[in-house]
């Protein structure tokens, strides 16, 4: 297993590698001179050439990638041109606020989505799994800023529940508060992915639940709840978790979004001004940090298999 | 009984606890982005000088509610009879929040480190606003330790206008000493609040400075939140998560209105929204036709319709709040008839084809695609036939200030605005429309070029006789208006919406918030 991640830790180099080569190029071709963006309408030529020159941007284009690649491996991700401020602490304080609302949603959404579809599976055809599959369906088709203003107005404004915007009261920061802060923006993002584990896990189960071994263990007089939870959900758990480890890439892109709508400090709008305003040492850094955070999802979710599945080892 | 009484004990300390931990008075405001940075010198956008301005002051101040010039750090000052040397007197016993004195060293600090390369302290910063605000400077002399003399390259009437901006106010030498770049995050300045911190993303906050000269502002504590989303900046408002707020959707501003939680503040703003000719092109280079452009686009119903009254109708291309604005100049009332006339004379009777551009957004640019889209609607009407080229508004700058030898790659018409600085009408007139401010020298972005119109503005920002500066730039406005090288659509109104208990609070033309003078009633 250790030789296994160490094997996987290093796979994950030439991606990054990779991710960086494109972000840099990509920013670098994109039209917008950035001393242009920084200063304004109203700067100079002479300010304007200063500036280029104290931000390397005179230098041809494989110099500048060296030199942030150099800085990247040493610890000094760079500055931000536009935040004025050293770019790694700035990034990773946003994709905590982001990690934080992100795992709150999936844990909602797998509490809720693989709850409902053993249920709906386990009663299939009855009542409740009509009404589950029709909530799933809600879920899943309602879009996220939608989903969070509609809970904004009821929750928020209406019956004064919950906060509706940021992660802390004014001047705050103690952990009751945002758990508060954190209910509505994790419920909006948890939605689709909830519905989407509802609707896997049902079928998932249906099927596992028509196998024989199923049938045998009933047969055998075990008890309808360990037979559900013990000999037919943990077979059904491979797929339910390759769902769940697919929808971590969504649940960072729809935070961007859901951060929006709930002025969530997150690394959404961080990434959002940072490519408007031309910031490439920021972009660059937002870019890298939220690769190194999904291609380790990833690996999380393979580690995650052979947890599941004895029948599944890496060497 | 030793346990209850030490029961009591622990309760009425609790509850003093309890007491003293609870906020003073305080206002949360809502903003449109996080600040950029909360060094003075560095400012170039509202979210950052909203916060940041209340932290600082310069040697002399705009008045409330004015652009008129007041004292600040300066108790009074004296200027030679050339116009060409200032001699300021500070105001003895002032400090900086970290407890420094403001003296003219400081003021040297303060102006050198911006506007001097071989300042010790230059690296500590990108300067925006520098050479606009300070570039006249040529001399800064300590004349002793209260007193500080500067002395300019030539006359510049606007420039005690010039002292009263960001960029000029003092900052506490030592603090930048200290921390060097991260002055940006570690501001000290001696104005009514000081810094207490700043978590990026989720607020700023500011405490009362007891020891501000003018006397304690009464708010205790200032906390600056960004929300980008309108929405959900009007939902905050609504559910008192946040106090003060600007930018809200104009749509729900009526409802607002008949909301006895809120009041309101309004303030014309030094501000014009415009459409820029670029002269140098064909059929622009004829004033019949940018007449006629005028006279096809019912500007009124524009600011009505899509602006939903957060603008006033442009009469002029200056705005009202500036001193010298007149409205005796020509006025281009809503004719397509007279339209028609006009490009008829000009030799164009079916019109002509034209691109036109137009940013997504960008600051001062109220809805710019909506705005764009309803003008080539009107155009049409009278046979210009519009192209719409929409960009993102970090390119869009990039491809309209061009020097001008590249002018052709410049569309014959495009969208513009510009927010005023200082109060004077140089700021507008002659950085927008002289012919010496092609840019990067300035921002006369359609090249218009006109000997007349350039020597009444050189004559008026180097006259120090304040009646004759009126007369010229009068007589520049109606020269401009009826030559029409641009044409003003709107200027933006702040409109700012706050909770009922928030007393005396009075939008700045600037567009600064103050709050020394704010009182908040039932906290």
């Amino acid at each position: 297993m250790a030789s296994y991640l160490l094997r996987r830790l290093l796979g994950t180099l030439p991606t990054l590698l990779g991710v960086s080569v494109l972000v840099f190029l990509s920013l670098h071709l994109t039209p917008g001179d950035p001393a242009q963006v920084i200063l304004g309408p109203k700067a100079t030529a002479t300010s304007l050439a200063a500036l280029r020159s104290e931000l390397g941007l005179d230098q041809p284009i494989h110099v500048q990638y060296a030199r942030w690649m150099a800085g990247v491996a040493s610890g000094d991700w760079g500055r931000s041109i536009q935040l004025k401020a050293g770019v790694l602490p700035l990034v990773w304080e946003r994709l905590k606020a982001t990690l934080i609302l992100a795992a709150a949603a999936m844990l909602i959404a797998v509490g809720t989505g693989v709850t409902l579809g053993i249920v709906s599976a386990v009663r299939a055809g009855g009542l409740t799994d009509r009404s589950a599959i029709a909530t799933s369906l809600v879920g899943y088709s309602l879009p996220p800023f939608f989903l969070g203003i509609v809970l904004q107005v009821v929750f928020g404004l209406r019956l004064g529940w919950f906060p509706v915007t940021g992660m802390y009261r004014p001047g705050g920061s103690d952990l009751p508060d945002l758990l508060l802060h954190l209910v509505l923006p994790a419920v909006t993002l948890a939605a689709g992915i909830g519905a989407l584990l509802a609707r896997m896990t049902r079928s998932t189960m249906l099927e596992v639940l028509s196998q024989d071994y199923v049938r045998t263990a009933r047969a055998k007089g075990v008890r309808p709840g360990a037979v559900t939870l013990r000999h037919a959900f943990r077979n059904a758990l491979i797929p339910i978790l390759t769902i769940i480890g697919l929808q971590m890439g969504y649940v960072l892109g729809g935070a961007v979004l859901v951060e929006q709508v709930f002025a969530w400090p997150g690394i959404g709008t961080l990434a959002v001004n940072a490519i408007l305003a031309r910031d490439f040492p920021l972009v660059q850094g937002v870019t890298l940090l939220v690769a190194v955070t999904y291609v380790f999802t990833n690996l999380l979710t393979d580690v995650a298999y052979s947890l599941s599945d004895p029948r599944i080892t890496y060497r | 009984m030793r346990g209850f009484t030490k029961g009591i004990a622990t309760l009425g300390l609790l509850a003093l606890g309890w007491a003293l931990a609870q906020p003073g008075s305080q206002i949360v405001i809502g903003l449109q982005a996080e600040p950029t940075t909360l060094d003075v010198a560095q400012l170039s956008d509202y979210n950052s000088s909203r916060t940041a301005m209340g932290m600082y002051e310069g040697l002399v101040r705009f008045a409330d509610g004015s652009t008129d010039i007041e004292p600040g750090l300066a108790e009074s000052w004296e200027v030679s009879d050339d116009g060409l040397t200032y001699t300021f007197h500070l105001r003895e016993g002032v400090t900086f929040h970290d407890g420094t004195p403001v003296n003219a060293e400081a003021v040297e600090f303060s102006f050198l480190r911006q506007i001097d390369p071989e300042h010790p302290y230059h690296d500590t910063g990108e300067f925006p606003y520098a050479e606009f605000t300070l570039g006249n400077i040529e001399t800064i002399e300590v004349v002793d330790d209260m007193t500080v003399r500067i002395t300019l390259g030539e006359t510049f009437a606007p420039f005690l206008a010039n002292l009263a901006m960001h960029a000029a106010a003092i900052v506490s030498p030592t603090a930048v000493m200290e921390h060097g770049r991260d002055f940006s995050e570690n501001p000290v300045g001696a104005g009514p609040y000081r810094f207490v911190s700043w978590r990026r993303g989720v607020e700023v906050v500011l405490e009362r400075n007891p020891d501000y000269w003018r006397g304690a502002p009464q708010v205790e504590r200032l906390i600056f939140r960004p929300i980008i989303e309108d929405q959900a900046r009007l939902a905050a408002l609504e559910a008192g998560e946040i106090d003060l707020a600007v930018n809200l959707p104009p749509d729900d501003l009526p409802r607002l209105r008949d909301d006895a939680r809120f009041t309101f503040a309004e303030q014309a703003g030094m501000h014009t929204w415009y459409v820029v000719f670029n002269v140098t092109k064909e059929p622009f280079d004829d004033a019949r036709v940018r007449q006629a452009v005028a006279h096809a686009v019912d500007r009124d119903a524009i600011v009505q319709a899509i602006l939903g009254g957060t603008g006033v109708l442009a009469k002029n291309f200056l705005p009202p709040v500036v001193w010298g604005y007149t409205e005796d100049v020509t006025e281009y009332p809503y004719d397509p008839e007279r339209a028609r006339e006009l490009l008829a004379e000009a030799g164009y009777p079916n019109g002509f084809e034209v691109e036109f551009w137009v940013p997504e957004s960008g600051s001062g640019m109220q809805q710019p695609v909506a705005m764009g889209t309803v003008i080539q609607d009107f155009l049409s009407r009278v046979g210009i036939r519009v192209t719409i080229q929409q960009f993102e508004w970090g390119t869009y700058l990039d491809r309209v200030i061009v020097p001008v030898e590249n002018a052709a790659s410049v569309p014959a018409m495009f969208e513009m605005s510009w927010i005023g600085d200082n109060g004077d009408p140089d700021n507008f007139l002659y950085i927008l429309l002289s012919g010496d401010q092609f840019p990067n020298n300035g921002f006369n972005l359609g090249y218009y070029d006109d000997d007349e119109v350039d020597e009444l503005l050189r004559r008026a920002r180097t006259s120090l006789d304040e009646a004759e500066r009126l007369a010229l730039y009068e007589e520049a406005q109606r020269l401009i208006m009826a030559d029409l090288p641009v044409m003003p659509v709107d200027h933006e109104t702040q409109t700012v919406v706050m909770r009922s208990s928030i007393q005396g609070f009075v939008p700045h033309p600037t567009g600064v918030f103050r709050f020394e003078k704010v009182e908040v009633t039932n906290p």
